[in-house]
């Protein structure tokens, strides 16, 4: 055993030359200061300390930041599709194992990134359970995965735990909760009660990010105690009303009406297709369009807080005119032409109607009043997309068919290949099928109202 | 008398090789150890630092020095850290625990974020041997661990 421990360090002290360390320096610094060192290194790499001796053992349980994000794992799965069952089981008995060792009290950070859905529910609902125990501060589960099978459908979609909310609006629960800062559901089924009842019982809460939750339907984030700056409800394709006033978001002004004083909006749409008669294939359009009903219902309303409108995928140019005309307070726009589906870690590869919304941007660019900016994402013309694109228009606004049809569609777009099409076209089938069974049904009635 | 308001107030910091050093309050005021010494007074005019010897104190004066200039924008700034962190391990273990003596936030983070940064993406066998780090668990002992945290080992360099 020394004699390898030799080897090694004449080893090191050729290959390091002036790194090379006499004696074990860092194993004699202070706890505080080793875990220190420790939140320096993504979470993934802190365990594999404990392997280094037995001072290190069991440091890397204190360095409080729950990351579970697994990038390289998501990139390696989306290549290489028969890895997702395997590595589902293995992500879920990972985050099962640091969970049981770690004992601190509190946790400052439980981040889960990788596309579970309502199979994996006991695991998950333990989870969150857990983070509250610790009483988490920042909370984010995002539970889509890579590739298109990991955005799980509605019906998969993964449901916040009803035995958690029950928890936290007991007066035994209600106290773990007094300390979320961040709290971020993307793929996770919520209504709206639950959002609500984070943001009333939170005085902390900061930041409220809930993303694809088919269950949103009518939100109101209103109140004179609310903490929060930064709210961000995104493609909730059945949102309704939206509803947002809470104090931090502006500065004090005196409430008119209905105003809804919202600092920044984002807009998620869907790419539309280039032939200007269709009215786009998705859903997306639909509720953008319930929303945009909603601004305007106060009729000639100000918007006097509205900094920032960000869209994603496409730009609604008359959208944005009505806000370059009503939002006083208007700063910025911004047009990120990746789309709501990409990925930070893949390369931006740019379609037809990336190419289009920058274009329609930059027109926009020249009539801007002054004081407001533009900003388009990314910054140069990305590698043009040579792959073949697709083109589904009128599907009879079903949205719930639609909507997964629509989504799978974007992700197909993004990596066409056999795989991804069949179950598209499968689902297409059914649908013509569906639809073949509507218009019987029609007949029928009509015949039976004749008759 | 009438020259008291622009002059310098300086203070006399005296390290463990008994070597003094004059600097400006205001730069040594930075270290909060330093400045809790000053506000409670119980420091004459010589501050001890026994903690502290004089080839690491030029270190952690150049260091004070560049930031309690306002001027340096945040950009200088951070090259100023970058290149001041590119010294030897052992250099940098000494200013760590200087620095968390001294109670010196930012300093004992970037030193602190060196350290990481050797580590980073590196095999356990890799980091044994560059921090001399002897192993002490027996085989069986260390393949137990690296079961447990079987997914803790994927992604890092190899040797």
């Amino acid at each position: 055993m020394e004699r390898t421990v030799d080897a090694h360090s004449t080893h090191a002290k050729l290959q390091k030359g002036d790194n090379y360390l006499e004696e074990d320096r860092i194993s004699q610094l202070p706890d505080g200061i080793l875990i220190t060192i420790l939140h320096q290194l993504s979470f993934l790499e802190v365990p594999s300390t404990c392997v280094l001796s037995k001072r290190w053992k069991y440091l890397w349980m204190h360095a409080g930041d729950l990351n579970f994000s697994v990038p390289k794992k998501l990139l390696a799965i989306r290549k290489e599709r028969t890895l997702v069952k395997v590595e589902m089981a293995k992500y879920i008995s990972w985050v099962n194992r640091v969970l049981q060792l770690l004992d601190g009290a509190f946790i400052n950070e439980f981040k889960v990134n990788f596309g579970l859905d309502s199979r994996d529910n006991c695991d998950i609902d333990e989870w969150i359970s857990f983070a509250f125990g610790k009483k988490v501060q920042r909370l984010e589960l995002d539970l889509k995965g890579a590739g298109y099978q990991y955005l799980p459908s509605h019906a998969n979609r993964y449901h916040f735990p009803h035995e958690v909310y029950s928890h936290i609006r007991s007066p035994y629960g209600l106290p773990c909760i007094r300390f979320l800062t961040h709290l971020s559901l993307k793929f996770v089924t919520v209504a709206a009660e639950v959002v609500e009842h984070f943001l009333s019982n939170c005085p902390l809460l900061e930041r409220l990010f809930v993303h694809g939750s088919p269950h949103l339907v009518n939100l109101r984030v209103v109140g004179p105690t609310l903490h929060l700056k930064f709210p961000e409800i995104s493609r909730c394709d059945y949102l309704a009303s939206l509803e947002i006033d809470a104090p931090n978001l502006v500065d004090r002004v005196v409430q008119e009406g209905e105003t809804p004083l919202i600092t920044k909006i984002k807009w998620e749409a869907q790419k539309l297709p280039s032939c200007g008669a269709s009215e786009g294939s998705g859903n997306n359009l639909l509720s953008k369009e319930r929303i945009r009903e909603n601004i305007r219902r106060p009729a000639k309303c100000l918007h006097k807080c509205l900094e920032v409108v960000d869209f994603v995928g496409n730009i609604d140019i008359e959208l944005a005119k009505y806000f370059i005309e009503n939002a006083i307070a208007l700063q910025k726009i911004i047009v990120d032409c990746r789309g709501p589906l990409f990925r930070e870690w893949t390369e931006f590869k740019e379609t037809k109607w990336a190419k289009e919304s920058r274009m329609l941007a930059l027109e926009l660019k020249r009539e801007l009043p002054q004081g407001v900016e533009l900003v388009i994402h990314p910054e140069a013309e990305g590698i043009e997309d040579q792959r073949p694109q697709l083109f589904i228009t009128n599907l009879f606004g079903i949205s719930s068919i639609v909507e997964t049809v629509d989504e799978r569609l974007s992700e197909a777009e993004a990596l066409i290949d056999v795989e991804v099409l069949a179950p598209l076209v499968e689902e297409l089938e059914l649908l013509q099928t569906y639809l073949e069974d509507c218009r019987t049904c029609i007949n029928d009635c009509a015949v039976d109202l004749v008759a | 008398m009438a020259t008291t308001t622009t002059e310098t107030k300086m203070l006399t910091l005296c390290t463990s090789d008994k070597q003094q050093f004059q600097i400006e309050e205001t730069i040594a005021l930075q270290a909060v150890t330093i400045r809790n010494m000053v506000e409670d007074e119980c420091a004459s005019n010589v501050i001890p630092l026994p903690n502290v010897n004089s080839k690491i104190m030029i270190q952690i004066i150049e260091y004070l020095k560049k930031h309690v200039d306002s001027s340096v924008s945040k950009e200088d700034m951070e090259k100023f850290d970058s290149a001041f962190v590119e010294k030897k391990l052992s250099e940098i273990f000494d200013i760590i625990l200087a620095a968390n003596y001294l109670n010196i936030k930012n300093l004992l983070d970037i030193c602190c974020q060196r350290v990481a940064d050797v580590m980073k993406n590196k095999s356990p066998e890799w980091v044994r041997r560059t921090f001399n780090i002897v192993n002490d668990f027996t085989a069986e002992e260390e393949a137990k661990i690296r079961k447990e945290h079987e997914w803790a080992f994927e992604g890092v360099d190899e040797d």
